[in-house]
C-alpha cells in the first residue's frame, strides 16, 4: 500500500526537485492534504453515522471532520429537511415543540451540527444489537446520519497509508504538483504545472466527477 | 510481459534521457500507466466479487468489499463470479442502481424487508441496498477494478490487464515520464498517447502546451524590443 512518504516522493519526482530543496516535503504533504480537503468538499467521500438520540435534546454533533450532512433517518424514518426560515413561517416557538422528530435543519449551525424539530421525546438506546444488523447500534429511536466528510487528517503523517485506492493517488499527485509548480517565484515552473492541472482534470473527470 | 521487462523498454525508449531511477519508473511511470489505461479503456479490467448481505444487512463499505472498485458496472442477486453461476435463495436477478435521493424519497425505505431490488452509492464507499433481506443472500458485484500497483519488490511480477494490452504499458509510462521535461517533451507525450487512445482526451493538454509556447514567443518579442 501506497504511504503518504511514497505520494511525496512522487511529487517530489515530477517537479525534478528529488532532494525536497525547493518544495520541503512538509510543503508537499501539506499540499496534498490541501488537495485532499478540496476534493472531500466535493461531498466525495460518504460516510454513514449512528448517533444516539436524547429525550429534549435537539443539536447532535458529527465528527468534526463533517463536511455537509445530506439526510438524516429518525427511528427508522426519513426526515424532511428545512431551512429555519421555513421552520419560522410554519409555526412559531418552532424551538420548543418536543414530539417525535419530523424535520432536520442544519441552517445556521456549523457543518457539524444538525437540529432535529422538534426534539424527541424519548431516548434511544445504546445496546449494540446482535446481530449487528442493519447497524451494530440499535435504529430505534435513534440517529442514522448520511453525510461526508474531509479526509484530510487521514494523510497527515508521512506513515498513513493512503486510504482510498490508487486512482485517487494520481489525481492527488498531479494536482499537488500544479499548485506548487505554479507558486510564484524562482523555482515557477509553467509547463509542468499546466500539464499536471490538465493530468488531474482528465483523471478527474474519467472517474466522474466534474471539474 | 513482467516489470522488470517493461523498465528495460520504457529505458529503450527514454533513449538518451537515462536519469530516471528504477524506482520513479514504476511510481510515476508504469504504475499510473496502467491506471489511465484503465480510465481510458475501462474494459480493460473488470473483476467480480461476491459479498454476503445478512439478514437485515442494507449497508455495504467497498473499503472493506472490494477496495480496487473504480466503477461499479453491475450488481446482480446471484453468484456468477464463476463458470456456473448460481442462484440466491433461488432468486436470479440484476439489482437495479438508483439515486440515493430516489431512496431517501420513500420515508420508510429503511423499515421495508423482502426482496432485495435497489442498491444506491453514499458517496464512493457505501452501497445502500433496499429492501433489507429476510434472509442472509449472496450478491455479486462486478465493478470496473484499479490494478494491482507494482513497487521494487515485484520486479518479476505481471501486470493485472490482459496481456493484449501490455505492450502499450511502456508507450503510455514513457509519455507520463517525460512530462515533466517540459513544454517540448509534454508534446511529444500528447503525441503518444494520442496515438493509443482518442486525440479528443488529450486536446486540452495540447491546446493548454500551445497556449504557453505562444505566450512564451511573445514574451521574447517583447523583450527583444525592449
Amino acid at each position: 500500500m501506497t504511504t503518504v512518504a511514497d505520494m511525496i516522493t512522487r511529487v517530489h519526482d515530477v517537479l525534478q526537485d528529488p532532494d525536497g530543496q525547493s518544495w520541503s516535503s512538509d510543503r508537499a504533504k501539506t499540499q496534498m492534504q490541501d488537495e485532499m480537503t478540496r476534493l472531500s468538499r466535493r461531498g466525495l467521500w460518504g460516510e454513514i453515522t449512528w448517533l444516539q438520540g436524547v429525550a429534549n435534546q435537539s443539536l447532535y454533533t458529527l465528527p468534526s471532520d463533517t463536511v455537509e450532512i445530506s439526510h438524516v433517518l429518525y427511528n427508522e424514518r426519513m426526515l424532511r429537511f428545512a431551512t429555519e426560515d421555513m421552520l419560522d413561517r410554519k409555526s412559531a416557538a418552532w424551538e420548543f415543540q418536543e414530539r417525535d422528530p419530523v424535520y432536520w435543519t442544519s441552517d445556521n449551525q456549523t457543518p457539524n451540527v444538525l437540529r432535529l424539530v422538534p426534539a424527541p421525546l424519548i431516548s434511544g438506546s445504546a445496546v449494540p444489537v446482535f446481530p449487528p444488523y442493519p447497524m451494530i447500534n440499535n435504529p430505534e429511536d435513534n440517529l442514522i446520519v448520511f453525510h461526508s466528510i474531509d479526509m484530510r487528517s487521514r494523510v497527515d503523517d508521512e506513515v498513513d497509508t493512503f486510504p482510498i485506492h490508487a486512482m485517487w493517488e494520481d489525481v492527488m499527485t498531479y494536482l499537488a504538483a500544479y499548485h506548487l509548480a505554479q507558486e510564484e517565484g524562482a523555482y515557477q515552473n509553467l509547463p509542468v504545472s499546466t500539464t499536471m492541472r490538465e493530468m488531474g482534470t482528465l483523471w478527474l473527470k474519467q472517474l466522474g466527477v466534474a471539474s | 510481459m513482467t516489470v522488470n521487462e517493461l523498465i528495460q523498454r520504457i529505458r529503450e525508449k527514454l533513449g538518451t534521457v537515462q536519469f530516471y531511477t528504477e524506482a520513479e519508473v514504476i511510481a510515476n511511470g508504469i504504475n499510473p500507466a496502467q491506471r489511465l489505461l484503465c480510465l481510458l479503456r475501462p474494459d480493460a479490467l473488470s473483476q467480480r466479487t461476491t459479498v454476503t448481505l445478512s439478514t437485515n444487512e442494507v449497508f455495504v463499505d467497498l473499503r472493506q468489499a472490494s477496495i480496487a472498485t473504480w466503477q461499479i458496472r453491475r450488481v446482480v442477486l446471484a453468484t456468477t463470479t464463476g463458470e456456473n453461476a448460481s442462484r440466491s435463495n433461488g432468486d436470479f436477478r440484476d439489482i437495479l442502481p438508483v439515486s440515493l435521493n430516489w431512496l431517501m424519497g420513500r420515508r420508510d425505505w429503511f423499515t421495508q424487508k423482502g426482496a432485495v431490488t435497489r442498491y444506491a452509492r453514499q458517496g464512493r464507499f457505501w452501497l445502500v441496498f433496499y429492501k433489507r433481506p429476510v434472509q442472509s443472500e449472496t450478491i455479486t458485484l462486478i465493478y470496473r477494478s484499479v490494478p494491482t500497483a507494482f513497487d521494487m519488490t515485484d520486479l518479476a511480477s505481471e501486470p493485472d490487464i490482459q496481456s493484449s494490452y501490455q505492450p502499450l504499458l511502456a508507450d503510455i509510462a514513457t509519455a507520463l515520464l517525460l512530462m515533466k521535461e517540459g513544454a517540448a517533451e509534454t508534446e511529444k507525450s500528447v503525441r503518444i498517447l494520442s496515438e493509443i487512445f482518442a486525440v479528443e482526451h488529450f486536446d486540452p493538454l495540447r491546446k493548454a502546451i500551445d497556449r504557453l509556447k505562444r505566450q512564451a514567443a511573445q514574451n521574447e518579442v517583447v523583450e527583444a524590443r525592449a
